[in-house]
């Protein structure tokens, strides 16, 4: 009963984390700084055990048919790095350089990636628009000031 | 975090990610089989490769005990690998050859729906087998080779990078380590490249009950892999450690086979030991296998700490590069060496919501402005992680700093980059072993002292994080030869003090905790041993880089029979005070002023003091002085003490 119990709970957590965390919006600034903390108890005993909190395991392949799906292959999509580095990506385009801001370039294949960096840069303001932006709207928003 | 999960929950972290958007359906480049549905394998064939194979010996070759992490143990000869999934044949844990052979014929059988043709899952195998073997593609049910290739292409791996995340403040246990294998994205997009980890697998979150399950193997093990921007953030911002990168220097082709593997590993379980069968020394296969003349998971006993992986590493020649990512706590004192106080004092106000965007602009100087624009952005991520600010605020002071930051154009910024402290492999050893001679209480004694791990204070904290102690089971025995007494002094399960200093950015917690059994002294002055268990927590701070001081609330509790209510409990405090001149004399000096309530009442009082030199990196001399006041008698205990660090 206690197992079934802790299933639904997990599933209850993931679902609703997933909705608040995730959800179709992406996620806002200083979400991922707050996700990778782990307890107070787990901070003094388990990270020489563990070396993670264990809740990122997923699989290097899946389906019967082998390697078509997996995260490997999410690692180029732009939403979901933005979504992934939001704190780390908004501090580099301020600052107009870095290696977030230069990854991104690399994954929107640009040529002229100072010119990129720039323009991200003076658009700043266009691009992270208020205080509850969200990491689809950051995409959406670098997207209009690339192609505008 | 919100959540753990066992293998069994894995369904639910793959909705999750999948919410995450992490397996973007439409983006999956799917590669069907290109396969013939009237194959049929040709028997004849198959067994004349059998019987091939077995004429080499290959099931004898160090590379296919390789690849099944076969090892001769104390059991005798077996698989590390605890998983049925692993292994084609019944008894493939522990037999070489019938797993050879199972594999050969498990490549030629027909395709079924629903279940991973073994080309697909065991594609290092095929590799070598068919290598060795010559095997004709014409007659397997498709071109697994060419089948895996473009999927590989499709990643555009460049070159293999080991990271090791240093232990982080207030957490000494991190000292540990941990390590990670990176397959860095050809066009060094470095923070995007597929991270390997291994990890035990638990729902656990009671810290004691985990401890031990995972020293003695209770857990699973397994593979996973995520971006590595992820666990960036998780060590470098989240639990503040430094990283380090050890790009190796494999070929094109030893990459590739490192690969494979990875996919032949893919949720595979091992139980897991925290000792020896960890997350480092799993990961040392992928190289082993990459590599065919490397045994670098050969040679290990007893423990295989993850920083003894990355020196095997070094020794082997194998490390081309090292690259430092400071954590964000090394990023903001590293900047705030430059930063004037006064100026440090606005960016704090201004980060903590004392004053105005409007205020910090019009007290900073326009040639400043990058610099503690940067600085503050910094400091607001602290701030926020440490739960000191609220995320709304957190938000909002951001985006006005990030506002202001992108109208400052960068030709007066000065490139900003962290000194780089001492690599973690610079590091003692952590077993060590001390004999020493001295006098208690006027008798004479020798003591032999041993722990298999970590790390105290008085050892050099080069490399590792200063003021932090960790020792496993740490224990010393006593050789009384005027009347003959054999006696042992002290057996500690675990020996934790973490003395975060505090400063004017961050406010920081310091903690002791020691249990175990020792000797007690009784009433009657006497000894015995019994259990004991002594805790505390306070405030540390330092002065000029050299004296570092604490003071902690102590509570200290001793068993024995011969106690009132077999107990001795008393609460106290401790002031302590380090002192390290150039790694070479360190001074490690403390007091205790307690006071026995309930049971027994008494005054205690101790005072110790430890000073060392540092001959070499593996030996040191110790001094060690230490004055007790209990039930009204005073002893002293002086030793000198020979150290030895392997």
């Amino acid at each position: 009963m206690k197992k079934i119990l802790s299933l639904v709970a997990v599933f209850g957590l993931v679902f609703a984390s997933a909705e608040a965390f995730a959800g179709n919006a992406g996620c806002g600034l200083g979400s991922v700084l707050l996700k990778g903390k782990k307890g107070k108890v787990m901070e003094l005993l388990a990270t020489c055990l563990n070396g993670t909190s264990g809740n990122q395991t997923f699989a290097i392949t899946s389906g019967t048919s082998g390697y078509e799906e997996g995260a490997v292959i999410g690692m180029t999509d732009v939403e979901v790095f933005v979504a992934k580095n939001m704190d780390s990506l908004a501090t580099d385009i301020a600052r107009g350089n870095g290696e977030y801001v230069d990854t991104l370039a690399s994954m929107y294949k640009v040529q002229d990636v100072d010119g990129f960096k720039t323009k991200l840069k003076n658009n700043f303001d266009k691009i992270y628009t208020n205080t509850g932006v969200t990491s689809k709207e950051v995409v959406a928003n670098i997207n209009d000031v690339v192609n505008g | 975090m919100l959540f753990n999960n066992t293998i069994k929950y894995g369904l639910t972290a793959v909705l999750f990610l999948m919410s995450l958007n992490i397996f973007p359906q439409n983006q999956a480049t799917s590669i069907e089989y290109v396969a013939d549905p009237s194959y049929s394998a040709d028997p004849a064939y198959i067994d004349s490769l059998v019987k091939k194979a077995i004429d080499l010996k290959l099931y004898d070759d160090p590379y296919w005990k390789k690849l099944l992490h076969y090892k001769v143990g104390l059991h005798g000869g077996r698989s590390l690998i605890d998983d049925k999934k692993f292994f084609l044949a019944e008894n493939g844990k522990r037999s070489l050859k019938d797993e050879l052979v199972a594999t050969i014929r498990a490549f030629f059988t027909p395709i079924e729906k629903d279940k991973t043709h073994a080309g697909i899952r065991f594609i290092a195998r095929f590799s070598w087998l068919s290598e060795k073997l010559s095997i004709d593609k014409n007659r397997l049910p498709f071109d697994f080779e060419g089948r895996f290739n473009k999927y590989y292409e499709s990643i555009n791996v460049g070159k293999a990078i080991v990271v090791f995340p240093a232990g982080y403040m207030g957490s000494p246990a991190s000292m540990f380590g941990h390590t990670l294998f990176i397959f860095e994205n050809k066009q060094n997009k470095r923070i995007i490249s597929p991270a390997i980890n291994y990890a035990a697998n638990t729902t656990e979150d009671f810290g004691p009950i985990f401890a031990v399950k995972g020293l003695f193997g209770f857990y699973y093990g397994y593979f996973s892999v995520m971006p590595y921007s992820d666990k960036i953030n998780e060590y470098n911002n989240s639990e503040m450690r430094d990283m380090w990168e050890y790009t190796l220097n494999l070929s094109d082709d030893e990459v590739k086979r490192a690969f494979k593997h990875v996919v032949e590993m893919d949720k595979v379980g091992s139980r897991y030991f925290f000792l020896d069968e960890n997350c480092s020394y799993n990961l040392l296969f992928l190289i082993d296998v990459a590599r065919p003349e490397l045994d670098l998971t050969s040679g290990y006993f007893f423990s295989a700490e993850p920083i003894d992986t990355i020196r095997g590493l070094i020794k082997a020649d194998l490390v081309k590069k090292r690259d430092y990512r400071p954590s964000l706590f090394s990023q903001i004192m590293g900047r705030s060496e430059s930063v004037s106080s006064a100026d440090s004092d606005l960016v704090i106000k201004f980060a903590k919501g004392n004053i105005s965007i409007e205020e910090f602009n019009s007290s900073i100087s326009q040639n400043k402005k990058a610099e503690l624009y940067d600085f503050t952005t910094d400091y607001l991520k602290f701030l926020l992680i440490k739960d000191k600010i609220k995320i709304e605020d957190y938000q909002k002071r951001l985006l006005q700093i990030l506002n202001e930051r992108s109208r400052v154009n960068n030709e007066n910024a000065v490139e900003f980059s962290v000194k780089e402290p001492f690599p973690p492999e610079s590091s003692h050893r952590s077993r060590k072993l001390s004999f020493s001679g001295g006098t208690y209480d006027k008798f004479k004694y020798y003591q032999l002292a041993f722990r298999p791990s970590c790390h105290s204070l008085i050892d050099s904290d080069k490399g590792l994080s200063k003021g932090s102690e960790i020792e496993f089971m740490p224990f010393s025995a006593r050789y009384y030869p005027e009347n003959k007494k054999f006696k042992f002094e002290k057996l500690s399960v675990v020996r934790v003090i973490s003395l975060s200093e505090s400063n004017r950015y961050n406010v920081a917690n310091c903690y002791l905790l020691d249990t175990g059994g020792r000797q007690n002294i009784l009433p009657d002055h006497t000894q015995s041993f019994g259990a004991f268990l002594n805790g505390g927590t306070g405030y540390s701070t330092s002065f000029f880089d050299l004296f570092q001081i604490y003071g902690m609330a102590e509570t200290d509790l001793r068993f024995s029979g011969q106690y009132n209510y077999n107990s001795l409990i008393c609460f106290g405090g401790r002031l302590g005070l380090i002192f390290d001149v150039l790694d070479v004399w360190k001074s490690v000096v403390s007091a205790d002023f307690m006071r026995g309530v309930f049971t027994e009442k008494t005054n205690v009082m101790r005072f110790t003091a430890e000073e060392r030199i540092k001959i070499t990196s593996f030996f040191q001399i110790t001094g060690c002085y230490t004055q007790e006041y209990i039930f009204k008698r005073r002893t002293h205990d002086i030793s000198a003490r020979a150290e030895i660090l392997f």
